[in-house]
């Protein structure tokens, strides 16, 4: 399981913030996430998977595409977790954002 | 007994008591308003006694109407307090009565107040008695036949300024903001403020004079109070300013400089630029990441 404090810190972040467990992974499930300014939809729900995932040391799932201000490789179309249908970017992240909180951001830095 | 004055063209109502007549080269001297003396000469009657005119309306139909009139005047009211048995006792007015200092200070019934004076010959007051503060705020109990006499000659009261409920005595009514702060053993940067009953309070800057009569009530607060505190990363931060910049808030917070920190706003990611400039506010988040993300 991940630290409570980090836990804590992305639940003030996403208020609706639900754990969800499968096949023996955890995921964060982030209702409404606002994607940086400029991007379509401006809210979307997403999913952070912060364990090695698909060759990435972690990853963050769209429930629908965004479109931002540059083109994204967007490798991971409908992948089945908790029951919906989710999509994904290629993008790795720096080593050094360990905290959850930080992994979400750097994904989204990806929208920027 | 109210009387108008005109003097140099302008009028002044004072509240007489008595009026001390002086045949000494000192000017004429008037008591009024519970015995604090005014004099009437300025320098300018002194250089120019041709010009110096009073008349004197007495005016006693007219009281009450002044009075409230004077009491709508646009100064603030200060608090008041005295120190009996060197304790504090907040008062509800400068004027209060004997009986009501007591029963707040807590005298036994039997005891008899008495005014401390700076040298011999202090003042016993009745209960009923009306004591004006500003005449001296410094009291103690002591037993009726221990009481002292009356002999006419008074010394100079002792005065109790108090800051932060504190009290120190002074035989100086009037201070400068400097004195007051060295006098309560304050860093000269403290800030004093003198304590009204309206919201108003008002700053003493070091060379403000402060004047007894005004009101001896203050407070202080410190400087650099502002706290602000934020979480970077998880982390609460304090700081003691209302703005940072953005290389200042990883370097507390011990994140690289070459990495980006955002701040939420309103559970949105924005990043800021390395060389802003941001307002601190109170329970801000901000979260890093390093820059070397890359598409694959």
């Amino acid at each position: 399981m991940y630290p409570q404090d980090q836990v804590d810190e992305l639940k003030g972040l996403y208020s609706g913030l639900r754990l969800i467990e499968e096949a023996g992974v955890h995921y964060f499930l982030m209702p409404n996430v606002l994607t940086p300014k400029g991007c379509v939809p401006d809210k979307v729900d997403a999913l952070l998977c912060p364990s090695a995932r698909d060759g990435y040391a972690s990853r963050l799932f769209f429930a629908k595409q965004v479109a931002g201000p540059r083109p994204l490789n967007w490798n991971a179309n409908g992948v089945r977790i908790g029951e919906r249908n989710w999509h994904a970017y290629s993008w790795k992240i720096g080593a050094s954002a360990q905290r959850l909180a930080q992994m979400v951001s750097s994904h989204l830095s990806a929208l920027v | 007994m109210l009387v108008t004055l005109g003097y140099f063209g302008k009028e002044f109502t004072r509240k007489f008591r008595k009026i001390v007549s002086q045949e000494t080269e000192v000017p004429p001297a008037i008591s009024y308003d519970g015995g604090v003396r005014d004099t009437l000469h300025t320098e300018e009657a002194r250089i120019n006694p041709s010009k110096y005119s009073m008349e004197i309306k007495i005016d006693k139909v007219g009281q009450t109407a002044v009075l409230a009139k004077s009491q709508k005047s646009n100064n603030p009211v200060a608090k008041w307090a005295a120190v009996i048995e060197d304790k504090f006792v907040p008062a509800p007015q400068r004027r209060v009565e004997v009986r009501v200092l007591k029963d707040q200070a807590g005298v036994a019934p039997g005891k008899v107040l008495v005014r401390d004076l700076g040298g011999d010959n202090d003042v016993a007051l009745k209960n009923d008695q009306t004591v004006d503060l500003a005449e001296g705020n410094v009291f103690y109990a002591i037993a009726e036949c221990d009481a002292p006499k009356s002999t006419g000659h008074h010394a100079t009261p002792k005065l109790a300024f108090f800051v932060d409920d504190r009290p120190e005595e002074s035989l100086r009514g009037e201070q400068t903001g400097r004195m007051i702060r060295e006098l309560f053993s304050f860093k000269l940067d403290v800030l004093l403020f003198r304590d009204y009953q309206s919201p108003n309070d008002k700053l003493i800057g070091l060379d403000d004079v402060v004047r007894f009569v005004d009101g001896p009530v203050f407070y202080t607060r410190r400087p650099n109070q502002l706290t602000i505190t934020v979480k970077i990363n998880g982390n609460d931060y304090v700081f003691h300013q209302a703005s940072a910049s953005v290389q200042e808030l990883k370097k507390r917070a011990g994140i690289p400089l070459a990495d980006v920190l955002t701040k939420i706003v309103n559970s949105q990611m924005v990043p800021l630029d390395d060389n802003a400039v941001i307002e601190l506010q109170c329970g801000e988040v901000f979260v890093s990441h390093p820059r070397d993300n890359a598409s694959s």
